[in-house]
Parts: C-alpha cells; sequence; structure tokens
C-alpha cells in the first residue's frame, strides 16, 4: 500500500488545516456607528373665526388661546440616548386679515415648560407661513423629558380696524413636520 | 486569538470541508459513487460499495453574490463605519447569502444484475438562502431624512431556510451500451423551516394635504412561514433534542425524485443531465405563522377644536396617539395562524458535454464479461442551474478530467457563477485497494485567504469499493 504520507489526498487535508484566513478583527464591529436622519408629519389643527370670538359677550378674544398635544416623539428611549438635534418645520394658512403672534412651549409631565421658541409673527392673509426652528439637544438637554408640545396663538391687535366676524368662515391652519438627527 | 474569533475561524475552516450544491467537481467525475447524488443515471463499474458513516460526505458551504468577510473585518485600520457604508453601497435587493451543509450520514449500494445498481443512504441537510432587504436596511440606517420621497418595498424581504433529514433509494440503469438512466426517490423529513416570499407593499411619502407630509403604508402583505423555531409567544425556541429526532422521523413528511441520464453519443462524446430535488415537504407540525396585512396612511396627529365646549381655555384632553396606534393596528393587524403550508425544495439542474480523447484503455466491466473504452484525457463544459425565491441562479463549468492511472484521476475547473468570474476547481480522486477517497478544492485562488471569498467550497469523502 502506498504511504499515505505521500497520498495527494492526505496533503491536501494537511493543507487545508493550515490558516486560510488572514488578518481579521471582529471587534470592529463595536464601532459601528449611525447617523440616521427621520422626517415626520407632528401635529395639525385648524382654528377658525369662532376660536377668535367671545359670542356671548360678542367680543374678540385677544388673549393668548393655547393649545396642548401630546408630543410622544421623545417616548422612545433609544431616541431620547442618541437624539442630537430636531428641526421643526411649520407651514402655516392664514386666512384672516388679521397677524397673529404664535409661541410653541415645549412642557414636561408637570407642565413645566422644557424649552420654547420665541414668538413669531404671521401677517394678514398670508397663506403660507414657513417658519423652522432648530433645537440642539447638547445645550437643551431639558428638551429630552419633554411629553407635550403648547401652541399660543394670539390675535394682533387690528391695524385697519378690521373685526373677526363669527358668520364669515376664516380658518388658521397648522402644519408641522419634525427632522430628528440621531447619532449612535 | 480569542474565543470568539476562533469559533470563526474554526466554523469558516470547517466550511472548506463541504461542498457547494453546484457540485461542478464532482458532477461526473471518475465514476465515484458519490456522483450518484449528483446524477441518478451515472454509470457505475463496480460491484458494491459502502460510505465511511458520516465522513462520505460531509459539507458546509457559505456564498455571498457581493460581501466578502474582508469587507467588513479586515484589520486595515480603515474606520469601520466607512467600510460599512462602502458595503451598504454595493449591496442591491439582488444580492444574498446562502450557506448549505450536508452530512451522509449512511451511503451505500450494490449491484442488483448487470443493469442495475442500486444506491441508498440517508443524509442531513441545511440549506439557507436570505436576500438584502435593500430598501429597509437603508430606511434604518440612514432614516429618510435626506431622501423622504423614496419608496420603501417590503417585497424585497425573501429568505428560505430548511433542516431536513432525506432518506434515499435510487436505481442506476444500463438500458444499452449508448445508455445508462436513474432515479431516485426521495423521503423528506423536515425538522426546521423559516420563510418568506411572495411579500408586498409599500411606504411612500408625498406632500400632504392636511399636513406637511403624508405617509401611505400601501397594501401591505407580509408573511412569515415557521416551523420548529417559534413558540406560542412568537421567541425562538427550538428543542435541541426534538431537532434532531426529527431528521429522521417527523410529521413534517415530503417527498421528492430525482432523475439522470447519460448518454454515449459516440465513445468519445458523451452527454449528461441530471434534475434533483424534485419535491416538496409538507409542514405540519410546529407551525407558527405571522401574516401583516392592511394599509394605512399618516399625516401626523390632529388636534381637533370642540366646538360644543365653549370653554376655549381648556385644552382637549384625548389620547390622540393612544387612538392613533389603535387605528394603525385595526388597519394593519399582525395575526398568527398554524396554517400547514408545502416547502418546495429548490431544484437542481445538471447538464453536461464531455469529450474524451488521449490513450485509450479497455477495462472490462465488473458485471459481466464486456469491456469499456477509458480515455485518459476529457474535456466539456457543465451548465448547473438552482430555483430559489428571486431567481434561478445558473452557473457554467469548463473542465478537464485527467485519468493519470486506472485509479487515479483528476479534474480541473473554471467556473462563471454569481459568487465569482474566476473559480478555479481541482479535484483529485485515488483509490487503494478497495479504500477509495477524493479531494476537490474550489475558488481555489482564494484558499490562501478565505476572507476576501465570496465562496469556499472544498470537499473530500472516503468509501469502501468493491469491484
Amino acid at each position: 500500500m502506498k504511504s499515505i504520507r505521500k497520498n495527494p489526498i492526505f496533503l491536501l487535508f494537511v493543507c487545508l488545516f493550515s490558516s486560510c484566513i488572514q488578518n481579521l478583527d471582529f471587534n470592529q464591529v463595536e464601532d459601528l456607528t449611525a447617523e440616521p436622519v427621520f422626517k415626520s408629519s407632528l401635529v395639525y389643527f385648524t382654528l377658525n373665526q369662532i376660536t377668535f370670538f367671545d359670542r356671548i359677550n360678542s367680543l374678540e378674544i385677544v388673549t393668548p388661546i393655547s393649545k396642548n398635544s401630546k408630543f410622544l416623539s421623545l417616548n422612545s428611549s433609544f431616541v431620547r440616548n442618541n437624539l442630537v438635534k430636531v428641526q421643526l418645520d411649520f407651514e402655516i394658512n392664514n386666512q384672516f386679515d388679521r397677524d397673529f403672534n404664535v409661541t410653541f412651549q415645549f412642557l414636561d409631565d408637570n407642565d413645566a415648560i422644557t424649552h420654547s421658541f420665541q414668538t413669531f409673527n404671521i401677517g394678514a392673509n398670508n397663506l403660507k407661513y414657513l417658519h423652522s426652528e432648530e433645537i440642539m439637544v447638547a445645550n437643551n438637554q431639558l428638551f429630552l423629558s419633554s411629553t407635550k408640545i403648547k401652541v399660543l396663538v394670539q390675535l394682533a391687535p387690528s391695524t385697519s380696524g378690521s373685526v373677526i366676524d363669527p358668520n364669515i368662515e376664516k380658518n388658521l391652519v397648522f402644519k408641522t413636520a419634525g427632522t430628528f438627527f440621531l447619532k449612535t | 486569538m480569542n474565543c470568539r474569533t476562533f469559533v470563526i475561524v474554526f466554523v469558516l475552516l470547517f466550511s472548506c470541508f463541504g461542498y457547494s450544491q453546484n457540485k461542478q467537481l464532482l458532477y461526473g467525475f471518475a465514476e465515484m459513487p458519490n456522483t450518484l447524488l449528483s446524477n441518478p443515471g451515472a454509470e457505475t463499474n463496480f460491484k458494491f460499495h459502502a460510505g465511511i458513516p458520516g465522513l462520505s460526505g460531509l459539507s458546509f458551504n457559505i456564498g455571498s453574490s457581493e460581501a466578502t468577510i474582508a469587507d467588513l473585518f479586515l484589520n486595515d485600520k480603515i474606520d469601520f463605519t466607512t467600510k460599512f457604508k462602502n458595503l451598504l453601497g454595493k449591496l442591491t435587493e439582488r444580492d444574498f447569502v446562502d450557506f448549505n451543509t450536508k452530512i451522509e450520514i449512511l451511503n451505500g449500494g450494490f449491484r442488483l444484475n448487470k443493469k442495475m445498481y442500486v444506491s441508498f443512504g440517508l443524509y442531513q441537510e441545511i440549506d439557507f438562502i436570505g436576500y438584502f432587504p435593500d430598501d429597509i436596511v437603508n430606511s434604518l440606517y440612514y432614516g429618510n431624512g435626506n431622501n423622504v420621497y423614496k419608496t420603501i418595498h417590503f417585497s424585497e424581504i425573501k429568505y428560505k431556510g430548511d433542516a431536513l433529514g432525506v432518506l434515499h433509494a435510487g436505481v442506476s440503469y444500463k438500458v444499452n451500451k449508448k445508455l445508462n438512466i436513474g432515479g431516485r426517490f426521495k423521503l423528506y423529513s423536515g425538522s426546521l423551516h423559516l420563510s418568506s416570499n411572495n411579500n408586498s407593499g409599500t411606504i411612500t411619502t408625498v406632500n400632504g394635504d392636511t399636513n406637511i407630509y403624508k405617509q401611505y403604508l400601501s397594501n401591505l402583505n407580509l408573511n412569515f412561514y415557521s416551523s420548529g423555531l417559534l413558540d406560542e409567544d412568537n421567541n425562538v425556541n427550538i428543542d435541541a433534542t426534538e431537532t434532531i429526532g426529527n431528521f429522521f422521523l417527523s410529521k413534517n413528511i415530503g417527498v421528492g425524485i430525482d432523475v439522470g441520464f447519460t448518454y454515449h453519443y459516440t465513445p468519445q462524446i458523451e452527454f449528461t443531465g441530471s434534475v434533483l430535488d424534485i419535491g416538496f415537504v409538507s409542514y405540519t407540525k410546529n407551525i407558527n405563522n405571522i401574516s401583516i396585512i392592511g394599509s394605512h396612511q399618516f399625516d401626523g396627529v390632529e388636534v381637533l377644536f370642540d366646538e360644543t365646549n365653549t370653554d376655549y381655555w381648556s385644552p382637549i384632553n384625548k389620547d390622540y396617539l393612544e387612538e392613533l396606534y389603535n387605528e394603525a393596528k385595526a388597519n394593519v393587524p399582525s395575526e398568527t395562524n398554524t396554517n400547514s403550508f408545502v416547502s418546495w425544495r429548490p431544484i437542481k439542474f445538471n447538464g453536461a458535454v464531455k469529450y474524451s480523447y488521449g490513450r485509450a484503455r479497455s477495462i472490462k466491466e465488473c458485471y459481466d464479461e464486456t469491456y469499456k473504452e477509458y480515455y485518459s484525457n476529457s474535456v466539456g463544459v457543465q451548465l448547473y442551474a438552482i430555483t430559489r425565491p428571486l431567481s434561478t441562479q445558473v452557473a457554467a463549468t469548463l473542465f478537464f478530467e485527467k485519468s493519470i492511472s486506472e485509479k487515479f484521476h483528476a479534474k480541473l475547473t473554471y467556473t462563471a457563477n454569481d459568487y465569482s468570474m474566476s473559480n478555479i476547481g481541482v479535484g483529485v480522486s485515488t483509490q487503494v485497494g478497495i479504500f477509495h477517497m477524493y479531494g476537490l478544492v474550489d475558488n481555489i485562488f482564494n484558499m490562501t485567504n478565505l476572507a476576501k471569498a465570496k465562496s469556499a467550497s472544498v470537499q473530500f469523502g472516503f468509501n469502501l469499493i468493491f469491484d
């Protein structure tokens, strides 16, 4: 019988047992980072002329009207732990011939303000008012505990003498979207 | 070398002792008994054979259509995130990873008469293929911020895996001097299964009317089938004892057949062909299927102003988001069921034409007084195809065979397939007394560094052949 050591199959076998994997480091997977950016619509609502008119006293309501909505974009611990920046986009359709002043505030569960934007003015009959606000989380850690968003809308004093007519339908339409910048 | 690296290296080394499902080296090589599994109509010239239990055919193969281990894990000081992004940029929904293991537990055969050779055996096979869901992975990794209007397709979710035992018996029948045909009957015993295919549904984002964006989840129809993997809570729960037992006898039974032929057009020109695993497994036990069907649209949360409430200052106490969630769940319900289902085996097609030339040697057939001409050299071409969830994969092989002696044969192949256009393979078959062994190495140029290989395939086996 031929010596097995000289058998080509055996030599092949030995060759195959020698290392055929070169220089790999699987620990590198722990260095993987991601910077996803997610865009989504947020809240939207419409306020009509009746909102700004006290029909009992037949007077315009000039004090701020506030609306709260839950803001659960930060409900996920993954989002909270990895959020770098939030950009909020506002698109407002003002059908009134009056200006409005709008303020957005973020609140926590106790209704304490965690972050607020500067009040911005929406001109009369501006059918597509666009506005963006950015929140850098590193500079606004309190923002991460936000669970509600509060909108304060105030009818600005009339400069032309026009008054709200409760019988003529007019709307103030709010649309919002958020862009969430994350980094793992 | 730490423990995890050792395990990975061991698995990859172990994968050296395997053969690709495209057994281009083994197919039609040297009239070995093992060729009967790739062509039941292969000719044999021995009285009986017995495979060494567990060693006559042992394989583990991993292949990838695009990615290699080195693409990510080479210790080259390049930032891993950069390498990961580069790889994501290269992959498409047509790219896949697959692996196949086959352990021949029993393998034997005997000559019934001068026309018929019967072979039988039992092997265990694990086969898996998974395609890259390009839209979903990129959307999760990058988000939709830079491409908000891109459509995400759920049809890209495609994978299929089976672990089963196969009990088989076949006959190779010599019709006449020119033609040999064969068939093999297979009884499948399914142990584990997972699959998802023919899914549909998209997520699209458009400019909204009620809000800035409107997102549509349209016609979602996702179906995930499994057997032996999940418990009633949809958690992975594999009972090892039951799994192994089901390789041999389970209620997930199926049948299949292989057919093949060898035709000598002339003493020097030979045509062969086979179709393997025309069959299915009916999964009726340990089923846990999940279906998600429906459509939904999302354009944010509408805060409603209640006009019947004259106290305009009161915030509306309404959990809009819970309503939103419930609405989404109602529109796109997820259901589990235990309905039985049928899984078709991937069908393999082989075809080859071989031209033999050179020094002729007349060798007496072992079963009668006739002689067969064997030539020292052969060249030819082989074609291979396998049906897969996305499409049929094909490969073409050119080969050269050399009979160095009556008992020592070598084969050289060049194969073009989904993995590589530079796949060179080498095989040898030798017999010492009744002890036969063979070794087949595919993709030899990458054997010195498997990390850069898209596939690796080496096979060897030991049999006892009685002439």
